[in-house]
């Protein structure tokens, strides 16, 4: 509700229209494509060190080999493959953890929105208190007791971030509950469970999808930062955020450890970012029109 | 509940309100951070070196009272943590919240620079791009907008670095000391957050001018510049400082993890050798103290907004 970049507007003009879509959307099933076929278009073990060969520039600079197309680190593992099993964890992480934020909001929500009252002041002082504690400072605090590994990341990431599912939610639920069609199905003698699955949320099933999709790269930028900080995924196991962060000590001399992986993570980033954008302008009518 | 309908008692009402709401936020707050022990198999070890003799333990675990019930314990950590008392880190045996606050003048300066840098770009980039819509200043606005969210502040640190100071020699590479030591750090915390407030601002201008009072004004004869600053950027002030006061707990984030960057000796850095270190109290602390100033600082901007805007001092 709060944008309006202008867009070519008018209906005979699709193509303007679509390039965010075409482009964003290209790259997300790009990146898609590259972790589920992982196994099959990996070129090496993305383990495997081959110690001879370490720190060997990318194939198009002085002294790269064809075989190692981005080069390799400092224990000679093939950066292309880490990077490709890398998109990997970087997805599983991001996926996992916003479908659990996703539930556990979109159910608070529902619940504090349908029913008001109690629930409502409830859910919402719990909200309140989870708003004065950064998603960072959380994730920290708790990896530093309970340790860090990847079923550890997705529970803390996804129960911590269900705070904007529940707010969207809750206040889409508000709005809906009020209409003529809502009050109508109530009327012939619907139960809750009717009204919430039939008539609500197929309604908010847009907005749900737009925010997931804006939600999963903002989760795998904030894996990227934990490991950065030493606490995301353990090694030796490829995530974006581990390859950027062990190529710190070489920045000077290999770039490309570093920068490689952040390319990938950025793109992918942008990609969704357009994707999501475009959609939310396709499915907010209000914005459609002018 | 009103008492009257005089503006003044309203606010004492407001005022009232929020401040429990508050009050109840933080009593949240202190449970979440006093449980954060209970996620440990054993809490009286965890709050202890890991080298710590088994009667040191013990003698512990009986001082914070692990074997009483935990009502009884959580109140005894209100009492201790009212008195400012989280317990001695475990590393250097000081007390834990004098360590945060310690270092709170460093991580304080660069925000502040941080959200400086952020103003500076934000602001005449989403003026200039709501005046004009589709120029090449809003192209500009957007596409700062879309990379700056998509990069983060670790890989851009690590770039500014490799460049201003490894390559180009011109600034310090990481410490603390001149001011020139707070320019990229700066730098890194500002632009995060240079590209929400540039949409934002954008967006909430464009909805502004559209207003019917703009149209008034222009009518009116007066200029396209005094419109903006006169009229506009005034009501579309308030989305932006709601989104300046949401973005906090970003700009924390961004801090910490830019403190670690550049190795700037604020809480950031702290907390996260804490959590290398795995030294709860000095974790504990700065979690209360984090959460405690945002708490503060949105419970000043609601008395703010309850001034600026009847309808949300009366809703």
């Amino acid at each position: 509700m709060d944008e309006t970049w202008p867009t070519a507007q008018r209906r005979h003009l699709p193509g303007r229209h679509d390039l965010p879509i075409i482009v964003g959307g290209g790259i997300v099933v790009a990146v898609v494509l590259m972790a589920v076929l992982a196994p099959l278009i990996s070129p090496h073990d993305p383990l495997a060190q081959v110690l001879p060969d370490r720190l060997k520039p990318p194939a198009w600079l002085p002294g790269g080999s064809p075989a190692y197309l981005l080069g390799t680190d400092a224990n000679g593992r093939d950066i292309l493959s880490r990077i490709i099993w890398g998109s990997r964890t970087s997805l599983q992480i991001g996926l996992l953890s916003v479908l659990l934020g996703a539930a556990i909001g979109l159910s608070s929500g529902l619940l504090a929105g349908y029913r008001r009252g109690w629930v409502d002041a409830l859910i919402g002082r719990l909200a309140d208190i989870q708003q004065a504690i950064p998603l960072l400072i959380l994730a920290l605090a708790v990896i530093a007791v309970v340790g860090s590994s990847v079923l550890n990341l997705v529970i803390v990431l996804g129960a911590g971030s269900w705070l904007y599912y529940h707010r969207v939610v809750r206040g889409e639920v508000l709005a809906i509950r009020e209409r003529p069609y809502v009050e109508a199905a109530r009327a012939v003698g619907a139960g809750d469970w009717r009204i919430l699955s039939r008539h609500i949320l197929p309604n908010i099933a847009g907005s749900i999808v737009v925010i997931v999709t804006l939600e999963i790269p903002q989760v795998i930028l904030f894996t990227a930062g934990l490991t950065f900080l030493g606490l995301g995924v353990p090694p030796p196991t490829p995530e974006w955020g581990r390859l950027i962060f062990e190529g710190r000590d070489y920045l000077q001399g290999a770039w490309w450890l570093t920068l490689e992986p952040a390319a990938f993570l950025v793109l992918f980033v942008l990609g969704v970012n357009l994707l999501g954008d475009a959609l939310r302008d396709r499915l907010d009518p209000v914005r459609r029109h002018h | 509940m009103r008492a009257s309908d005089y503006a003044v008692p309203h606010m004492v009402w407001f005022l009232v309100r929020r401040l429990l709401a508050n009050a109840v936020v933080v009593l949240g707050v202190a449970f979440i951070v006093f449980a954060l022990v209970f996620l440990a198999s054993d809490p009286a070890r965890a709050l202890l070196p890991l080298d710590a003799p088994p009667a040191a333990i013990e003698s512990l675990r009986r001082t914070l009272g692990f074997d009483q019930p935990i009502p009884i314990q959580f109140v005894g950590f209100l009492g201790r943590a009212i008195q400012g008392d989280f317990g001695t880190s475990t590393r250097t045996l000081e007390p834990a919240l004098g360590l945060v606050l310690g270092r709170v003048p460093a991580t304080l300066s660069l925000g502040i620079a941080g959200v400086c840098v952020a103003l500076v770009i934000a602001l005449p980039l989403g003026i200039v791009a709501a005046m004009r819509p589709g120029s090449w200043v809003d192209v500009v606005a957007r596409s700062v907008a879309l990379v700056g969210q998509a990069v983060p502040g670790f890989v851009l640190g690590q770039v500014l670095i490799l460049l201003f100071a490894v390559t180009w020699r011109l600034l310090p590479v990481s410490g603390s000391g001149s001011p020139a030591y707070l320019v990229l750090p700066a730098i890194v915390v500002g632009l995060g957050s240079a590209a929400g407030l540039t949409r934002i601002l954008r967006s909430s201008l464009l909805d502004v001018l559209g207003r019917d009072y703009i149209r008034t004004a222009r009518a009116k004869g007066v200029g396209p510049r005094r419109v903006v600053v006169r009229h506009a950027l005034r009501n579309a002030a308030i989305p932006f400082v709601t989104f300046l006061a949401f973005d906090l707990a970003a700009i924390v984030s961004g801090v910490i993890i830019v403190e670690v960057v550049f190795s700037y000796p604020g809480m950031g850095l702290l907390v996260v050798q804490a959590v290398t270190n795995r030294d709860l109290p000095v974790i504990q602390a700065f979690t209360f103290v984090a959460a405690l100033t945002i708490v503060t600082v949105n419970l000043g901007l609601d008395v703010v907004y309850g001034l600026l805007d009847p309808r949300i001092r009366l809703g």
